[in-house]
């Protein structure tokens, strides 16, 4: 499963507020500046949906969605300052599912974000097993990993460490959580096990800079899967 | 042809007249000569009849013993002038016989015949065939009188008839004198012959005043036909040229002051069609008129500009643009249902606003129709410019009010609980709050320099103190990014005369562009010099990001930004602003820049202000 959740607007403030809401309901924010970023963070990314602002440098709304549209019918929905009825026809007829008219409120947008992805099928590649992020694919049922496409041989315990982070990205695990949520309660191991099973997972992901995600250890806490882009 | 002509018809009216009446004169008086004639003969033939009646009565009382009779009968004649004949009571002249005197009456008639049958006559012893019918009647106690013409003496004659009464008033016979009225006829036919000579005379005199009247009367005519005729063609300078006091003299006056009026007026038509049509010429909407059957009769110049053809505008050319605007059909309707249309239409690049209006003439009939064309490109552009400006000013609007509404939402709600994260929230507001003041300004500011009902307070201005006021203002902004302006105010320059707080407001925008466009740690310079004596230039030069060659063109139009993504509490309307400022000083601009080395602006201000 993933929860990414792509904002492409080019104001700042605008962006902060929608980031707020947006991990509020649980989703990752995953922002872009302009046109050019927006589509580039949709490749990467595969959001689950896209808030799209129509006035951005580089590639306005309309030209983004149409591009989009091309390859993805992943959900669109478009912010714009103009409210006129032509727009509203035009960004509706080239692919986007719901229209947003500035001033807003983060609350409305929210819940269209709801009614939008309630009406959405949830096919495979949104389905509860499967992770997404950029360049890595988790299907535990299969206990398959796919990094960029390349299947990576993995120990069943390393695949589930992997997933317990990978599906709550930024969040910090402790050692002892990770013990209990991959080994269980009834497990008394040492937490140093952690320590090498993360160590494995590392060096069998190669993990290198132009990932844009990695296991990070948190000195003194424990571990968190970061994504880059998503928005703390 | 001729009969027609009053002068045929004047004349003959005129012979008329006189034959009519010289006739009907001589007629009357002839008459009237002839009647007394007879009247005075009668008189003299009925006396005599009357003392011969007197003498024969008194011869047969006598018993016819009268001394002197028969010298007396035979007298009878030559006294009386006339054939004499006596009858006795049954009217047979042999009574006479019957006296003894059987001769007398042949003797008479003998006499007589001889005296007036010219001596040729041997005999005329009987009667005439009237006498028969006088003496029955004078026989019956009347005195008669006849008139006959007698072809013996070709002449009229009067026959009159007394009975013979004795002394017991019987009749015992008559007196019949027959007479030609000599001389009357003569004197008629010499009546008739003058009469028929004065009217000749009559009918020449009337034929010549018929002529010479009918001259009088047709010659102004004709003059005044012709006049009437040379109107009709067009020259209303043309007079009669009758001088006459009568009638046909006023109906001259009047032809030729209807010429006069008719020419004015004619001419103020010309005048006012020839205005019109200068007026229509310099129209600069494109005019085109239509007849009944849809074909174009007239243009006007401005058309043919419009429809982006050469001048003149070909006939030919006219119906192809005419046949590709595809009016016929609103033509027709407009024309059949007597009411303006308008239409737009494109053409070659240009946006094309139709009127079509029907002709309606007195009597409600259309006569044509009418296409105003106007090229509403400029107002079309004008008008884009307009809503993209409004478009843009709510815009520009509604991102900050997004992000204040969002922000107390986000508080009010309780989504953001970090002590620090409302305090970010609230300064973004305050933040917003401060831009959407500096927006209203500028937009006001904008919109007072474009109706140009601003006014300047012209002074003296010392630029350099000018310049550095402005650096000063700039001052803290600068630090903020560790900028640097550098400003050197070494040498004097002339004072030049302008709006100190408008200028000082072109060079603060200017400068505060150069700041927020330059990344931190950067050189701001500001330099000025002197061109040409006139002219004060002023340099602003920066290392910033610089504008793209495509940006530049742009900069000064109202809320362009150059990139979105960093234009920071920027309404886009600064360089719009500052364009107008430049312009009431009349100053020139001119910008060079390069990406990410910087922009250099130059400012032109005229001294001779």
């Amino acid at each position: 499963m993933n929860k990414y959740l792509l904002i492409a607007d080019d104001n700042d403030s605008i962006l902060d507020i929608l980031k707020t809401y947006v991990r509020k309901e649980g989703f990752f924010p995953i922002v872009a500046h302009d046109g050019e970023e927006a589509i580039d963070r949709f490749i990467n990314y595969k959001p689950l949906l896209i808030l799209l602002d129509v006035l951005m440098p580089k590639k306005d709304g309309f030209a983004v969605c149409r591009e989009i549209r091309q390859s993805s019918n992943v959900p669109i929905i478009m912010i714009t300052a103009k409210g006129e009825d032509g727009d509203r026809i035009m960004g509706l007829d080239i692919g986007a599912d719901d229209y947003i008219v500035k001033p807003f409120s983060p609350k409305e947008v929210m819940a269209r974000i709801r009614a939008v992805l309630r009406r959405l099928d949830i096919s495979d590649e949104q389905s509860q097993d499967v992770i997404f992020h950029p360049g890595l694919k988790i299907k535990l049922s299969d206990y398959e990993v796919l990094i960029s496409g390349q299947p990576i041989s993995l120990t069943k315990k390393e695949i589930e460490i992997l997933w317990v982070l990978a599906a709550n990205p930024g969040k910090v695990f402790s050692r002892d959580n990770l013990l209990n949520s991959v080994w269980g309660y009834e497990y008394f191991g040492d937490a140093r096990t952690v320590d090498t099973h993360i160590k494995r997972l590392r060096s069998k992901l190669n993990i290198s800079e132009n990932l844009s995600w990695d296991i990070k250890t948190i000195w003194g806490v424990g571990y968190k899967f970061e994504v880059k882009h998503v928005e703390e | 042809m001729l009969k027609n002509k009053i002068a045929v018809k004047l004349t003959a009216g005129f012979v008329v007249i006189v034959l009519i009446s010289m006739l009907a004169i001589g007629i009357f008086f002839i008459q009237m000569f002839r009647q007394y004639a007879f009247n005075s003969r009668e008189n003299t033939m009925l006396a005599s009849a009357r003392s011969i009646s007197l003498v024969v009565a008194n011869y047969y009382q006598s018993n016819s013993q009268m001394p002197g009779f028969g010298a007396y009968m035979r007298s009878l004649d030559t006294l009386t002038e006339s054939k004499v004949w006596i009858t006795d009571g049954k009217g047979n002249l042999s009574i006479m016989a019957g006296m003894g005197q059987g001769k007398m009456g042949q003797g008479l008639g003998q006499g007589l015949g001889q005296g007036l049958g010219k001596g040729n006559l041997k005999n005329s012893g009987p009667l005439p065939k009237e006498a028969e019918n006088v003496i029955q009647e004078v026989l019956s106690g009347k005195e008669s009188v006849s008139e006959s013409f007698s072809s013996v003496y070709n002449e009229a004659t009067i026959t009159v008839g007394v009975p013979i009464a004795d002394s017991n008033h019987l009749i015992i016979g008559s007196v019949l004198l027959h007479s030609p009225v000599t001389g009357v006829t003569e004197t008629l036919n010499r009546a008739m012959r003058i009469l028929a000579i004065s009217l000749l005379a009559a009918l020449i005199l009337a034929v010549a005043l018929g002529i010479f009247y009918s001259l009088l009367f047709t010659r102004p005519l004709k003059a005044m036909n012709l006049t009437a005729l040379e109107i009709t063609r067009g020259n209303y300078s043309a007079r009669t040229g009758i001088y006459r006091k009568d009638e046909l003299g006023q109906l001259g006056n009047s032809l030729d002051l209807l010429a006069t009026e008719l020419g004015s007026t004619i001419n103020q038509l010309f005048q006012e069609k020839g205005k019109l049509k200068d007026i229509i010429a310099s129209i600069s909407e494109g005019i085109i008129a239509f007849d009944s059957n849809l074909k174009p009769v007239s243009v006007n110049n401005a058309l043919a500009e419009i429809m982006s053809r050469p001048q003149p505008y070909l006939k030919e050319d006219l119906e192809i643009d005419l046949n590709n605007l595809e009016i016929e059909v609103p033509l027709t309707n407009v024309m059949k249902e007597k009411k303006s249309l308008q239409l737009l239409k494109d053409w070659v690049g240009k946006k094309l606003l139709l009127t079509l209006s029907p002709i309606v003439d007195n009597y409600g009939a259309v006569t044509g129709g009418v296409a105003l064309v106007q090229d509403i490109s400029e107002s079309e552009r004008v008008e884009q410019l307009r809503r993209d400006f409004v478009a843009n000013v709510s815009h520009e609007f509604r991102t900050p009010l997004t992000v204040i509404r969002g922000s107390l939402e986000a508080l009010v709600d309780g989504t953001v609980e970090n002590s620090e994260d409302i305090r970010r929230y609230q300064e973004r507001m305050l933040s917003e709050t401060h831009g959407l003041e500096r927006l209203v300004g500028d937009l006001l500011a904008l919109s007072s320099l474009q109706s140009g009902k601003i006014t300047i307070n012209k002074e003296t201005i010392h630029i350099p103190s000018l310049l550095a006021d402005a650096v000063k203002s700039l001052q803290t902004i600068a630090l903020k990014k560790s900028i640097e302006i550098v400003y050197r105010s070494e040498h004097d320059v002339p004072l030049l005369i302008g709006d100190y707080d408008r200028l000082r407001q072109l060079f603060v925008i200017l400068l505060d562009n150069a700041i927020k466009f330059s990344p931190n740690g950067t050189k701001v310079s500001v330099e000025y010099k002197v061109l040409n004596l006139n002219t004060l230039l002023i340099i602003i030069s920066d290392q910033g990001y610089g504008i793209s060659e495509a940006d530049l063109p742009h900069i000064w139009d109202r809320f362009y930004k150059v990139d979105k993504s960093r234009k920071g509490n920027s309404t886009g309307l600064g360089l719009a602003i500052a364009k107008h400022l430049m312009e009431l000083h009349n100053a020139k601009v001119s910008v060079q820049s390069e990406l990410e080395k910087g922009t250099t602006i130059e400012v032109k201000l005229p001294i001779t202000n």
